[in-house]
Order: C-alpha cells, then structure tokens, then sequence
C-alpha cells in the first residue's frame, strides 16, 4: 500500500484502502482550513459588520445559525446520495460516507434548533412554535437519528447500510419541505435573506456569514473524512479477526 | 462593534445570555465531536499515519 503515489487523486476515495490513506494526509489541511474560515468569519461577522438596527446585537446568532441550517440540509441530501449509491452499486465506500456523515448531520440539525430558540427567545418572545419550518426541521432530526439508530442496529454492514439507505430515500422528501415552508406556509419563522433573485443583507454582514459557511463547510469534510477513515480501519479490522 | 468595556460585551445590550449561550452550544459541540473523532482515530489506528 505504501506504493501510492503521493499526489492525492479524487478516484483514491472510491476506494476504502486508498481513502483511509487520502484522508490522513488530507485532515491537516482541512482542519487548518476550518480554523482559518472560522477565524476569518467570526471576525468579519463581530469587528466590522455593525450592529442590526431591528435587532440589535442578537442578530449575530445569524452567523451560526445559519451556516448550521444549510449543513444540516445539505448533508442529508448528500447523506441519502450516498447511502442509495452504496445500496445500488454494493459500492461499501459509498456507505461508509454516508454512515459517517450521519452523525454530523444530526449535530448540525440539533445546533440549528438550539441557536435557533436562543434566537427566538428575545426575537419572537418565544423558544419555539410548531409552525412548517420549525416542525420540517425537527422531523430532519428524527430523520438522522432514525437513520443511525436503524444501521447501528443492524450487525451485518452491508444489511444494516440498504435499511439505512431506505429510510434516507423516503425521508428526502422533507428537505425541500423545509427550504420552502417559510414561502408555502404562513410562518413565525422569517423567509429567506439569501435567494438567487439577490440578498437583502448588508455586505459586511454577508461576508461574515459565507466565511462562516465555508468554515463550517470545511469542518465538516474534516470531521466526516476524520470518522469515515476510522470506519474503514475498524471494518478492515473486524474482517481480518473473525469472531 | 464598540463595546467600551468587557462587561458591555458580555451584556451586549441585554441579549448576551442568548448570543453567548448559542456560540458556546456550537463551537463547544463541534470541538467536542472533533475530540470524539480523533479519539475513534487513535483507536482505529494506533501506530499513528497509516497508509
């Protein structure tokens, strides 16, 4: 193995012997990356950006909340991609990628509800409301933890991640749910800021926010590449001494 | 933002309770998990970098 050439080729990840030797190399990096767009973000979004003249200083929560929401969407969909390409293909890289994002996925919905009711609180004078978007985003957390409960259960990898994949399919039907709720329904929650019609932020306040969201996005590669290589490493372990 | 002194930062105008408390939430859970993740790393592979 240790023949690879060292210029890392995107074709390496299809394969879990030759991933788990892409992501070692690749992890400094992307953390180096996470920790530079974060820092970037938080200063652009606290040292330049002014205060909102509505909100005052809690509109800051924005800087979190939303990169949050939009990993949690994101991540399903990639998430779901992933777990029907394994389940289709018998492709087990594919698989493990989408076990591995399940976790982050989870983490970023639940961090999107939490950042969300703090900024409800002294906003709408309430934590939460079951209106469309809180509720569809509510269901994108049962979603991921029904997705990691069901392939945890199952012993087997390759029976445990098509259960998994089943549910992922059925459960995407939430996601455009939840993008659109604030323009289908009447809801507390505010509609979109960012559309491809243009942006009704302030420049400052928009820079924060993409840095944040790259700096998030960064994370998570690094985090899922992080837990997608210890995958491959315990599998290749548990194969080598059968019980 | 010219907060004049550590105590405006932490007040923030009265919302400091809820902005500090939402970014502790999350860069602590997202440090946690990074720990998490390197932890399962060590244990996956022991000897360090393998290839």
């Amino acid at each position: 193995v240790s023949a690879l050439p060292r210029s890392a080729s995107w074709l390496q990840l299809a394969s879990p012997a030759r991933f788990a030797g892409f992501a070692a190399r690749a992890l400094p990096w992307l953390w180096a990356a996470t920790l530079l767009l974060l820092a970037a973000g938080l200063y652009v979004g606290w040292v330049i950006a002014p205060t909102d003249a509505v909100q005052r200083e809690s509109y800051r929560i924005l800087y979190i909340h939303v990169p949050a929401a939009w990993m949690a969407m994101l991540i399903y969909v990639v998430m779901a991609f992933w777990a029907v390409w394994g389940w289709m293909l018998n492709a087990r890289m594919a698989s493990i990628y989408a076990r591995a994002l399940a976790p982050t996925g989870a983490l970023m919905t639940l961090l999107s509800l939490v950042t969300g009711s703090l900024w409800g609180l002294p906003t709408w004078g309430t934590w939460w409301v079951w209106d469309a978007r809180l509720t569809t985003q509510f269901i994108l957390l049962l979603l991921f933890l029904g997705y990691i409960g069901l392939t945890a259960s199952i012993d087997d990898f390759r029976r445990g991640s098509n259960a998994g994949a089943l549910l992922a399919l059925v459960g995407v039907v939430n996601v455009p749910l939840i993008y659109f709720s604030v323009r289908w329904w009447n809801t507390l929650h505010q509609g979109a800021s960012i559309t491809t019609q243009g942006t009704s932020i302030a420049t400052p306040m928009l820079a924060g926010l993409l840095l944040m969201t790259l700096g998030f996005w960064a994370y998570v590669f690094a985090v899922v590449f992080g837990r997608a290589r210890a995958m491959v490493l315990e599998l290749a372990r548990e194969e080598d001494t059968p019980a | 933002m010219n907060s004049a002194s550590l105590s405006d930062l932490l007040h923030l105008g009265g919302h400091g309770l809820y902005v500090w408390s939402a970014y502790a939430a999350t860069l602590g859970a997202m440090a946690l998990e990074a720990l998490l993740v390197r932890r399962r790393l060590r244990r996956a592979a022991p000897t360090g970098p393998a290839r």
